[in-house]
Parts: C-alpha cells; structure tokens; sequence
C-alpha cells in the first residue's frame, strides 16, 4: 500500500517536471513573444498540478496536504493574472501580434496630447 | 449586523488559521486570534474591498466548474505539449474576441482567467463585456470562439 503511494506520487511529481521541461523549450523554440508566453503556458498550467498533486499523494491525508491545495489553489489565480499582465502591458505598449495588424484594441491608451 | 459579519469574517479567517498552524496551544492560539482581529480591523479602515456583493451559491458553482476546467487543462495541455515539440509550421496564430455572458468584475476575472489558464489561449485584452484572446491555432481559436467556456462561466455567476 505504502510502495503503491510512493510510485503513484512519483510518477505524477516525473509527469508534473516533464511538462515544466517541455514549458522551457516551448519558450525557446516558438517564433515570437505572444506565441512564446503560450510555450511558457505549460510551466504553470499542468506542470505544478501534477507535481503538487504527486506531493499531495505522498503526504496523504494531513495538514501538508491542505496547505499545498492552498499553494495550487493561489497558483491557479496568480499564474494566468500575471501571463495577462504581460501579454496586456506588449499589447498596450504596441506590440500587435500576427493578425491583428492594423487594429487598434478596444481600450487603447488615451490620446498623446497634439504637438507632444 | 455590520459587527456580526465582522465577527464572522474572525472566525473564518481563524479557521483557516488553524489550518495553516497545526500547533494548538494557548499562547500561539492567543496569538493567532490577535492577529485574525487585527487583520480584519485593518481591511475594514482601508474599506478597499471590492463592493460587489456575490451570491453563496457561488461557494459550490466555483468548485464544480474548477472540474470542467481542470478537463479542458488536461486537454489543451497535451495539444499544446506537441505544438512545443513538433514542427513549429503547425503554428497558426490568430486572434479571437469572445463576447462575456455575464458582467460581473469575478466573472470577467473567471472567464479571462480561465482562457489563459488552458494553453493554446491567452487573454491579452478586455474591454467592457469583449475579450480578445491570442491563439495558437486556428482551431483553438475557432473552438474558443464557440463560447463553450463563457456560456460555463455564465452560469456560474449570472447578472
């Protein structure tokens, strides 16, 4: 029962770094920055649910285990909030990804004041 | 009734306290109830929290949906996981505008969260009730554009 435990949150703490690994090269290899931040995606979408879940597993049930569902629960609110953040401050910055070139987004920067 | 709910708020966060601790004695409980007191009496004179009343419903609708997110993850994980590692031609980006269902400051929050949350889809804007989310491809955006996940959203905290 207890090696059952140990391999099950093994394999899920192997899946979870696998899919961190893959964030990292998805972030080297894609072509631009907005396709970029979605390679980067993978480090904080599955990746820290398999590895925190594997660990959930090992500590079964106990205190440690409610305070990494906490540490998973803020991660899942943060880690999009700030992908946003970024995406948001290249957009208003002017950086227009492919396919939107020409396009002004909906809530642009207000107007420069004339002659600045 | 104002007292109450912040008598209430107390306990809560005391609860959650003890969750946080795991050591049970006087001193360190005295401690904790001093500091859930002054931590509420803080947030009360900033009266910075956000006036928008919500629903209790959505302490069991949050939950649920978290389920159907978590599949959709799963999915577009393994999507974008070959993206990564295949041949970067497979690549198609494009941009999509999802009309939001419900107008409320958390479901906005949900709803835009969640796009960026499932790789392969990214919020880069949100502008009265519009979001335009970046895609990878062109079948996730179309996908996306269905309205699948706002419809979900919707539902979860309606107007």
């Amino acid at each position: 029962m207890i090696e059952l435990q140990e391999l099950v949150a093994g394999l899920l703490v192997i899946t979870g770094s696998l899919f961190v690994l893959a964030g990292g090269i998805g972030a080297l290899r894609m072509p631009d920055f907005y396709t970029r931040i979605h390679g980067a995606s993978l480090t904080d979408s599955l990746g820290p649910v398999l590895v925190l879940g594997g660990l959930m597993v090992q500590a079964g049930l106990s205190l440690v285990t409610v305070k990494l569902a906490a540490v998973l629960l803020f991660l899942m609110v943060t880690a999009p909030t700030a992908s946003y953040a970024l995406a948001n401050a290249a957009l208003l910055a002017g950086l227009r990804p492919e396919g939107m070139q020409g396009r002004e987004p909906a809530s642009a920067a207000p107007e420069q004041e004339n002659g600045s | 009734m104002r007292l109450l709910r912040l008598v209430l708020a107390v306990i809560a966060l005391f609860l959650v306290w003890l969750l946080w601790g795991g050591l049970y004695k006087t001193p360190v409980l005295q401690l904790g109830i001093a500091s859930c007191v002054l931590v509420i009496w803080l947030t009360h004179r900033m009266a910075l929290p956000d006036q928008e009343t919500h629903s209790w419903a959505l302490s069991y609708r949050v939950p649920l949906y978290w389920f159907w997110l978590a599949g959709q993850m799963v999915v577009s994980n393994l999507q974008v996981l070959r993206m990564v590692l295949g041949p970067l031609s497979a690549l198609s980006p494009t941009i999509v505008e999802v009309e939001a269902k419900a107008s409320s400051k958390f479901a906005l929050t949900l709803l835009g969260n969640s796009i960026t949350l499932t790789p392969g889809t990214l919020t880069i804007n949100i502008a009265d009730n519009t979001l335009t989310a970046h895609c990878l491809t062109t079948a996730t955006a179309r996908e996306l554009g269905e309205g699948a996940m706002a419809r979900r959203v919707a539902a979860v905290d309606p107007d």
